[in-house]
């Protein structure tokens, strides 16, 4: 089969959810620094081999990436020097999705200057949406229904991806 | 704050003297018999005569000659800083269009952060706190008034919690940080709106109590956000109005989204 190329662009309004602290009474609004919301995001899916390639598109602009996470089912892609998750790549026929958030919640105990851990918040949720919807049966069957009900859980997070 | 008139001056001075410099040291260093015969013999005249002076005058040149082409490739061109400037122009206008008052009332300042300072009222004002230390600068501002500035804000890489200002606060955490709400301290604040702004705007009531007593203007709202330069943590953009409540802060992250990549662009370097 053919390999599957496409290109997704992303609401950083709907991704970059807001948490409120309050100081003396005032509000104090954070988000997500603009360069770690990822634009757009670039998908290569290899139906034959049960593969897919994930790679984001940030503000800063294109950024070498290293392979710095490998596991027997995915890996991870970080940006030279940005440290921002830059690419992954998925075996669907391995892909369970809480290895997958336990890889990228490990990321930010590295260290880091600055802190990327929206980044890696960010594109886990864009990540796990876009697999949950994606039908990747032919690769595995069997895990189908195992995975439904966690995932289940992503699709009121992210409804913009399903559309 | 940069000044324009004399960046402008400097970066032209060692944009012509570099090259001046490099023809003199040329010529200190030429021989006799790398002189063409084609020369006029005035010319030749000149080169033999400048050779008489050669030695010192010709490292002095060859060493003037490397610091000003290092000077001049870090000030960059004036038109660099225009460029960079009308970006602050542009996300002021986007940001505030439509809103009532004075532009100067509503600033978009471009802070860098830097190691050092040489602002002895900034580290020696504030304990534990060394030239070394780390600093936020502001290096440009939106609009025409109010373009110097001498603040500097403490911005420690080895004590994060210590930053200090929404610029601070915005450089330790790497997020986009928004306040709105502060209390307004012109007039005759009281005590509690004092200790109420310092603590929401993440700087200390002595900082406050001394901008008041200079006449400095107090904002009542902020928009904060990091600026990052090949993918690295360049400095932040701090967004302040007088109005209690900035417009909406999701326009203001998209607009950045078209700025931040220019602005970066031409940020390399400086």
């Amino acid at each position: 089969m053919a390999e599957v190329t496409e290109w997704r662009l992303l609401d950083p309004k709907e991704l970059d959810t807001p948490s409120w602290d309050y100081i003396a009474g005032i509000e104090i609004e954070s988000y997500a620094s603009p360069y770690d919301v990822p634009r757009a995001m670039h998908i290569q899916r290899y139906p034959d081999r049960c593969h897919l390639l994930v790679e984001f598109k940030y503000i800063g602009g294109k950024e070498e990436a290293r392979p710095e996470i490998k596991d027997e089912h995915a890996k991870l892609w970080l940006g030279r020097d940005s440290q921002r998750l830059c690419k992954a790549e998925i075996d669907l026929e391995r892909y369970k999705p809480e290895e997958m958030i336990k890889l990228i919640d490990n990321l930010p105990s590295k260290s880091q200057r600055p802190p990327r851990n929206d980044n890696y918040r960010i594109t886990k949720n864009v990540l796990l949406s876009y697999l949950h919807a994606l039908n990747y049966s032919e690769c595995r069957p069997e895990a189908e229904g195992r995975e439904r009900s966690w995932l289940a859980k992503l699709r009121t997070r992210a409804p913009w991806l399903s559309k | 704050m940069r000044r324009a008139w004399l960046h402008a001056f400097i970066y032209g001075w060692f944009e012509v003297t570099k090259w001046a410099a490099a023809v003199l040291a040329a010529l200190l260093s030429a021989s006799r018999s790398v002189i063409p015969a084609s020369w006029p013999s005035l010319a030749e005249t000149i080169v033999l005569w400048v050779r008489e002076f050669a030695g010192w005058p010709l490292f002095a040149c060859v060493v003037y000659s490397a610091v000003a082409f290092g000077v001049s490739a870090r000030l960059k061109p004036p038109r660099t800083w225009k460029a960079i400037h009308d970006c602050l122009d542009d996300l002021q206008d986007y940001f505030f269009k439509g809103v009532e008052g004075p532009v100067h009332n509503h600033r978009v300042t471009l802070f860098k952060w830097k190691r050092w300072t040489w602002n002895v009222f900034a580290w020696s004002a504030r304990k534990k706190l060394w030239p070394w230390s780390g600093w936020l600068v502001p290096v440009g501002r939106s609009g025409h008034t109010m373009q110097h500035s001498w603040t500097r804000l403490p911005a420690s890489p080895k004590n994060p919690d210590s930053a200090e200002g929404i610029a601070g606060r915005v450089w330790a955490s790497n997020e986009t940080v928004v306040v709105n709400g502060l209390p307004d301290l012109h007039g005759n604040p009281t005590k509690q709106d004092i200790e109420k702004y310092a603590a929401a705007s993440f700087a200390s009531e002595e900082w406050i109590e001394q901008r008041l007593e200079k006449g400095s203007r107090c904002a009542r709202s902020f928009c904060g956000m990091p600026v990052e330069v090949n993918n690295n943590l360049w400095g932040v953009i701090v967004i302040d109005s007088q109005i209690e409540e900035l417009p909406d802060s999701s326009e203001l992250r998209r607009a950045y989204g078209l700025y931040g990549r220019l602005l970066g662009n031409m940020l390399q370097g400086i």
